[in-house]
């Protein structure tokens, strides 16, 4: 984890230095904000401290539950004038946010696994109201059978939701995400909600040094927030949660989706803007030496860093490895991510969660279609399932992963298409022919 | 009877003297007489669990072994025995009790066991929560399991915390007292669970406490011999997450924390309200046997259609 | 502009595209329950039709009409609100039994 996390703060530094002249409000933020060591949990709820939204409904839940408690501590030491309402559960708190925000406030909250299950009826109705809020979210495998560590399977099970999904691989990045999803889902253009996921302990309770920016300029950058449509508004009374019939629906599921859309250009705008003024830029997708890359691994969240440095390893002994991290699930950045698999020979996409009866795991299966207009010239793709219920992923299975796209590329046809990394045991004889997952060979 | 003003008197009126864990503060005595049968603890416990994950010191340990003996006396079969526990420290008891277990997510003990009961009328289930899992995240179930009457006794180990996940106050928190989302004392009034209890249409109801074991034996006994929705509230220790804040971090001094402020049933019937005030009743305080119990109802009337 | 939460039983051509929609199903007129006509519920059952020569203006029917149909002016009922009434017969039964001034009359009667 050390090496992984030592990576990406360098990598960041880097960008932020290498590119453009240092803008007027970049200086003026260098010179008040503090490098400070913080866990994921910390970071978020400092970010949140910063923001200050008006409404923080909560239900503890490890791991996330640091989040809500450090928002209390905020608020008594009048740090934060944020009202912290601890409700009687998850399905309460995501109700508690939808009335607010509905009401006109900016609202945030956070939660894990078994808690995300439990908010899932007002996760819809919080996205089909297009209501802007933000939830933080500690990935935990869910139960059964029950385990307290992380996976991606609770916020995979949401990503049809119509939220839209961060997901970090840093501290550093789990705040800066937050801060820029007020923005983006509050956006006019978007007015969805958001989710910033960032692995159970790996990130949310693992401490790390991060840039903790002054609060003025988060300020600042988030803006005060506005909204057009507000409950108890006289001047202009409205409506929420009506039904709607058959011939409106559609339309209003399709209001939804524009919002998704152009929520691919506010990410990619306010990432800039972040960078601009902090020195650290985002965009949808974060590649690692992927420019002349002709194999990679395409992955989210926190073990990109292991992945990266078992790339670098590969690099160094002449292979041109790569790797190519999605920071978004929702929107799905499907041509931008094609973009840099179409010149690649063999693919492994990585899936942190699992979807019994399914052709393989949901990263996968979105990739994989996204590149069936390019089956003539797509490269190999294959998935690997890994760190199920915080199952550790070694840099040896990243090697080895590797090492079956090289061979995969030589015309191998013995790699399985699927495969759980690390499972103990023969994996299932016939678990769905491998040649139904071949993607035709592209061109040599 | 007379009815005494001042606590020494109640001391001598208690019908059970001697009584060698009575004074005017710990006012926590049994009203039944104990049975000292022997038990093998190790024949209830699936020992290859052991030790528990509870902190030392735990009064979900007490609980445990108060239903161990409960069940001991009652000397039923440990195969007819169905444990359902939730999520919390509480929860961890169907790892460890050598039953038919259920551990299901947090709040959803209730209907879990009525499906149990249902589909197993002759089970005995017996259902273990926190103050948390019972009463916040599952209170409806709680209302709704009382109302039906079902058939099974429901545990609440009220320890006035969220214990498990590090201490947020909860629906029994006191008012004032400090927790991880109340650094500034907590402002939420609490649930009166025995009350909303008998409300809602339980028709066992019995409090105790940690501080006197026998007595939460007692209490749990007698849920499990009545027929119908029995709920024995267990005020317990959290001496890690609730005591450290507000009252002490060692576990004896919770303990008597507790127990000072018990009263037994029999006692406070002689009390008056300024001698009751800050006092909390334990003891049945509710045991009717009138309300048709839900399984057998159903299967009645299932019999009855049939016909 | 929004649905309004009411079936329009209008033509494709005349509803608006999503893009003329609010986001989130938000409605932003007040008052429009008036545009959802139920008078066509009464179906084969009952109408109501009032008197007005024999109502000595208690104003019982219009307090315990559920749909508030009593159309009033000035303070006094003038007429039954066809295209909302239900027909279930409440304001009937609730005019004094001296006065009687409601009775109900099958639909089928006014085909
Ligand atoms: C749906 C859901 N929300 C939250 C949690 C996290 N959680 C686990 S235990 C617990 C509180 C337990 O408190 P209580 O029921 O009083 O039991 P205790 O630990 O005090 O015995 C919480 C909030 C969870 N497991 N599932
Ligand atoms: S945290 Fe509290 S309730 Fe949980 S085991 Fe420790 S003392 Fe017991
Ligand atoms: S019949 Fe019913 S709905 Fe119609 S006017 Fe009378 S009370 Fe109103
Ligand atoms: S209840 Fe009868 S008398 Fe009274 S206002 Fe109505 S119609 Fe007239
Ligand atoms: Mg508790």
């Amino acid at each position: 984890m050390t090496a992984s996390r030592r990576r990406s703060k360098t990598k960041n530094e880097v960008r932020g230095m290498s590119t453009q002249s240092v803008p007027q409000d970049r200086a003026d933020s260098d010179r008040s904000r503090k490098e400070v060591v913080l866990s994921g949990n910390m970071a978020v709820a400092h970010a949140l401290r910063q923001v200050d939204p008006h409404v923080f409904p909560g239900y503890p839940i490890t791991p996330s539950t640091k989040i809500m408690e450090m928002v209390a501590s905020f608020i008594a030491n009048g740090e934060m004038q944020c009202e912290l309402v601890a409700v009687e559960s998850e399905h309460s708190a995501l109700s508690v946010a939808v009335g607010a925000a509905a009401a006109g406030a900016r609202v945030a909250s956070a939660t894990s696994s078994q808690g995300l299950a439990f908010m899932w009826e007002m996760l819809y109705i919080a996205a089909g109201s297009q209501l802007p809020m933000v939830l933080a979210v500690g990935n935990r495998a869910l139960s059964a059978p029950i385990n307290g560590f992380s996976d991606h399977g609770e916020a995979m099970g949401a990503r049809d939701s119509g939220w839209l999904q961060f997901h970090s691989e840093s501290v550093q990045e789990t705040y800066d995400n937050i801060v820029q999803a007020f923005r983006i889902g509050e956006d006019r253009r978007v007015r969805l909600p958001v989710m910033v996921c960032l692995d159970g302990f790996v990130l949310t309770h693992t401490s790390e040094n991060i840039f903790l920016e002054n609060d003025e300029a988060i300020r600042n950058f988030v803006r005060p927030y506005r909204t057009e449509y507000t409950l108890l508004n006289p001047d202009r009374p409205v409506s929420y949660g009506l039904g709607d019939p058959p011939e409106f629906y559609m339309e209003h599921k399709m209001r939804q989706q524009a919002g998704m859309e152009r929520a691919l250009q506010v990410i990619e705008e306010v990432g800039a803007e972040f960078g601009r003024c902090f020195g650290r830029h985002y965009g949808l997708l974060d590649p690692y030496r992927m420019e002349d890359a002709e194999v990679a691994i395409v992955i989210l969240g926190s073990e990109a860093g292991r992945v990266k440095n078992v790339v670098d390893e590969l690099r160094a002994s002449g292979k041109k490895a790569g790797v190519l991290r999605i920071r978004f699930v929702r929107p799905f950045p499907d041509e931008q991510i094609v973009k840099h698999l179409l010149p690649l020979r063999a693919v492994a996409v990585m899936d942190r969660s699992y979807a019994p009866g399914a052709v393989g795991a949901p990263v996968f299966q979105e990739i994989r279609s996204s590149l069936y207009e390019y089956r003539g010239g797509a490269p190999h793709v294959i998935n690997r399932i890994y760190g199920l219920g915080g199952r550790e992923l070694r840099a040896a299975d990243v090697r080895t992963i590797f090492s079956e796209l090289d061979s995969l590329r030589a015309g191998n046809e013995s790699v399985p298409a699927i495969r759980l990394v690390g499972l103990r045991g023969e994996p299932l004889p016939n678990w769905r022919d491998q040649q139904a997952f071949k993607m035709p060979v592209g061109q040599s | 009877m007379s009815r005494p003003t001042k606590i020494e008197n109640i001391r001598r009126e208690c019908p059970l003297q001697p009584c060698t864990n009575f004074s005017a503060e710990e006012a926590s005595c049994t009203a039944a007489p104990w049975d000292n049968r022997r038990v093998d603890y190790p024949d209830y416990l699936r020992n290859d669990k052991m030790p528990t994950q509870w902190c030392s010191g735990c009064g979900a340990g007490l609980v445990m072994k108060a239903l161990i003996r409960a069940v001991n006396e009652l000397q039923w079969d440990k195969n007819k025995v169905a444990i359902v526990s939730g999520i919390g420290c509480s929860g961890r008891m169907s790892s460890y009790l050598d039953f038919n277990t259920l551990h299901t997510p947090h709040g959803r003990t209730l209907p879990f066991a009525t499906g149990l009961k249902l589909a197993k009328p002759d089970a005995h289930v017996i259902i273990v929560t926190g103050d948390g899992d019972a009463l916040a995240i599952g209170g409806n179930h709680f209302l709704h399991a009382c109302r039906r009457n079902i058939d099974s006794t429901l545990i609440i180990i009220n320890n006035f915390i969220y214990g498990l996940t590090g201490g947020q106050f909860s629906p029994t928190t006191p008012v004032g007292s400090y927790a991880e989302t109340s650094p500034d004392g907590s402002l939420e009034p609490t649930f009166d669970t025995v009350n909303v209890a008998i409300a809602a249409g339980a028709t066992y109801v019995a409090r105790s406490a940690v501080s006197n074991p026998r007595h939460v034996t007692e209490m749990i006994k007698g849920g499990l011999a009545h027929s119908g929705m029995s709920v024995v509230e267990a005020l317990s220790n959290c001496h890690i997450n609730f005591g450290r804040r507000n009252v002490s971090g060692k576990p004896e001094e919770l303990i008597a924390w507790i127990s000072r402020q018990t009263v037994s049933h029999d006692i406070a019937r002689y009390m008056d309200e300024e001698q009751l005030k800050g006092r909390v009743v334990v003891g049945v305080l509710h045991h009717v046997e009138t309300r048709p119990e839900y399984v057998a109802n159903y299967y009645e009337k299932a019999a009855a259609i049939r016909n | 502009m929004s649905s309004g939460g009411f079936s329009t039983e209008k033509p494709d051509a005349e509803l608006p595209p999503w893009q003329e929609m609010l986001p989130g199903s938000v409605l932003d007129q007040a008052g429009n329950s008036v545009h959802r006509k139920t008078g066509f519920w009464r179906g084969g059952g009952r109408r109501p039709l009032l008197d007005l020569k024999l109502c000595v203006q208690c104003l019982h029917c219009w307090i315990s009409c559920p749909d508030a149909c009593f159309i009033l002016s000035d303070g006094k009922v003038i007429g039954i609100d066809y295209d909302h009434c239900k027909g279930c017969g409440i304001c009937s039964r609730e005019c004094p039994p001296m006065v009687n001034a409601i009775v109900l009359i099958d639909e089928g009667r006014f085909r």
